[in-house]
């Protein structure tokens, strides 16, 4: 697979979003419950860990996503109480929610970390590499390196749409914006990644 | 655009960008995080609120609202006359230094607060703990961290001199440097988080303000402006010499950030196996060429394994099959790192002591923690002067120091820290094999942490 071939409309992404835990168990967590807690964060923790690592290490600040992830659960633990299980969103959502504004905020810091990890490993792959595991891992570092180039709300919009699956009102509900906002802000990330991609492999 | 990504005709495809699995025990980190009481819902009648707020408000004061809502707490307060460890109930630790005045309630479920107008204290408070602490300026709230609070009274200006009594218009800039976790800092006017190797600054009136953040176990980021220690309390600088100090050092850090992630974007990065690669070497082995370069700037660049034990390097099923690995050789990596992480801390132990003189702290401060300690009683020109000494050397352009416990303590932190990725590789080598190791540090281009900084070079030669 060519590294362009990402550029093109695709197949759908799997969606990194667990199903739902169980309502009982949510209640329980809800009501304080640590064992349900704990069920809580290793059913959700994969996506929060992978949405961001998506959102941050881009910028160079892997080394701040399992302090980011941590920290997530620890405002789930706080409001949870408050979170309406028959409401309009999904646990999984409003999770997502408080992790994106976590990074977010994480984002707009001065950033004082030097971005170095990638220094020794940007791929440049030929057109001709026959190595199919190596083409895909060289179109992933090209796919970072490109989200690292756009900047954080535009970042967030496009992950949270192609990575993560979310609906136009959920990221809308998540980044605080209207879905006309999040629609032309998601058009100028798209855009941004395929000229990104297409100028990095010209 | 379809509204359901699943009919989005212009999605993009980004899998390719694959995500390293969640570390091992994440959740049992959160669950060891949590406060010890489970969080309550929120209010949902107004009536109730009012109720709550009247019942506040009624309140007469600070101890008074500790003892009806924690039942008989346990209080104390202190003019600290020389450096002190003092306990704050059962969940946190404070050092205070000389010129400190402090006044605590610990109730009974662990929530502690306390009140600290004048002096410079680190405090660590376990995980879990409700632990505030009140300033002149505002007020920080911690869940399990560890952080330093400088209080500085200031004189009032004229202006507000003019009709009030003096004693009731003193107020204070109030550092705060996080070593650990994050605090929340609250003034009348506004609200911020910290993390962990950030500094704050909170003032009467005014918003509380991030003012740099160093990185974590990054020497030569992490090294912010110095915090005076009891000694110099005789002459302190000014506020607006601080705060100028601060500035002027986030402005060369940031302009430093941007040179160097203008040069890792991709614009002047070599392709491997060209001429200017080899003129340039790599990353992890840079040619002698950038060596010199790097001393005639003092500049120092390295990589090295976390210090986090049971977090040694996994690689995937693909990189296992590109170097031939077995899983018992993957067991291996893991007890040598174990090992290595226990010797590093042990020596990082060490120069902690030299640096304070405090044992008992050294045995319960992480790497992180022991390392900012370290950096706050090294002056900037120490550090400058030991990333001069270690460039030169590494351009073969000094000898190192046959012993190096003589050193300054900023200048034995940088060496450890610097020398950590070759140790590691060495206690890997004689386990693995020296080919094995060099592959395990190549595979990722370097160890997990990478850095690449410079403080500048000494003012004097």
């Amino acid at each position: 697979m060519g590294i362009l071939a990402a550029i093109g409309p695709r197949a759908p992404t799997q969606r990194t979003a667990p199903g739902e835990l169980a309502p009982a168990v949510v209640a329980r967590a809800q009501a304080g419950d640590t064992e349900a807690f704990r069920a809580l964060v290793l059913h959700h923790q994969d996506a929060v860990h992978a949405l961001l690592y998506r959102l941050l290490a881009p910028s160079g600040r892997e080394g701040w996503v399992e302090d980011g992830t941590q920290e997530t659960f620890l405002r789930v633990y706080r409001a949870l109480p408050g979170f309406d299980v028959r409401g309009p969103a999904k646990l999984s959502t409003w999770i997502l929610t408080l992790a994106t504004r976590l990074a977010l905020n994480e984002l707009r810091r001065p950033a004082l970390v030097v971005p170095v990890a990638e220094l020794a490993s940007l791929p440049v792959a030929g057109p001709h590499r026959a190595d199919a595991l190596a083409e895909r891992r060289a179109l992933g570092e090209a796919i970072r390196a490109a989200l690292g180039q756009l900047p954080p709300d535009q970042r967030a919009v496009l992950v949270l749409r192609e990575m993560h699956g979310l609906e136009y009102a959920e990221m809308a509900e998540a980044l605080e914006l209207d879905v006309g906002t999040v629609k032309s802000r998601l058009s100028r990330a798209r855009a941004a990644m395929r000229a990104a991609l297409e100028q990095h492999h010209g | 655009m379809a509204d359901s990504p699943e009919t989005d005709s212009e999605r993009l495809d980004l899998s390719a960008f694959e995500v390293p699995p969640v570390p091992e025990g994440l959740a049992d980190r959160v669950l060891a995080r949590l406060p010890a009481t489970a969080p309550r819902p929120p209010p949902r009648h107004w009536g109730r609120v009012a109720v709550a707020a009247v019942l506040l408000l009624a309140l007469p004061g600070f101890a008074g609202w500790a003892v009806r809502h924690f039942g008989p707490p346990e209080t104390g307060g202190r003019d600290f006359t020389r450096r002190e460890t003092v306990r704050l109930g059962a969940s946190a630790l404070a050092v205070a230094e000389p010129g400190t005045t402090l006044h605590w309630v610990a109730g009974r479920r662990g929530t502690v607060r306390v009140r600290q107008p004048v002096g410079r204290v680190f405090y660590r408070v376990e995980s879990g703990s409700d632990f505030q602490v009140e300033t002149p300026s505002g007020q920080v709230a911690v869940r399990g961290t560890c952080f330093t609070i400088e209080v500085q009274p200031m004189l009032p200006s004229k202006q507000t001199l003019t009709g009030a009594a003096v004693g009731s218009l003193l107020t204070a800039a109030v550092f705060v440097t996080v070593h650990e976790g994050r605090v929340s800092l609250t003034s009348t006017a506004g609200a911020t988080e910290v993390g962990a190797g950030e500094r704050a600054v909170l003032s009467a009136g005014a918003a509380p303000r991030v003012l740099a953040a160093p990185a974590v176990g990054d020497t030569a980021v992490a090294s912010a402006p110095k915090v005076p220690t009891s000694g110099e309390q005789a002459a302190p600088p000014s506020w607006q010499a601080r705060e100028s100090a601060y500035v002027a050092e986030l402005t060369t850090l940031r302009a430093r950030v941007k040179e160097l992630e203008q040069s890792a974007s991709g614009g002047t990065r070599p392709v491997p196996g060209s001429p200017e690669s080899e003129k340039k070497g790599s990353w992890l082995e840079p040619s002698q060429e950038e060596l010199l370069e790097m001393a005639q700037k003092c500049q120092l660049r390295w990589d090295a394994p976390t210090l986090r034990p049971k977090m040694a390097l996994k690689p995937s099923p693909e990189e296992l099959a590109k170097l031939g690995m077995t899983e018992d050789e993957v067991q291996v990596v893991a007890e040598v790192h174990d090992a290595f992480v226990q010797q590093s801390v042990e020596q990082l132990r060490a120069i902690y002591v030299a640096a304070t003189g405090d044992v008992d702290n050294s045995r319960v401060l992480s790497p992180d923690a022991l390392q900012q300690e370290i950096l706050d009683k090294s002056t900037e020109e120490s550090i400058r002067r030991a990333f001069q000494r270690i460039s030169q050397e590494r351009a073969g352009l000094a000898a190192p120091p046959a012993d190096t416990t003589g050193l300054p303590p900023a200048e034995r932190l940088a060496r450890l820290n610097t020398g950590l990725g070759d140790g590691f590789e060495r206690a890997l080598a004689e386990k693995l094999g020296a080919s094995r190791a060099r592959d395990l540090r190549a595979l990722r281009g370097g160890w997990s942490s990478k850095h690449s900084s410079s403080q500048g070079c000494p003012s004097q030669p």
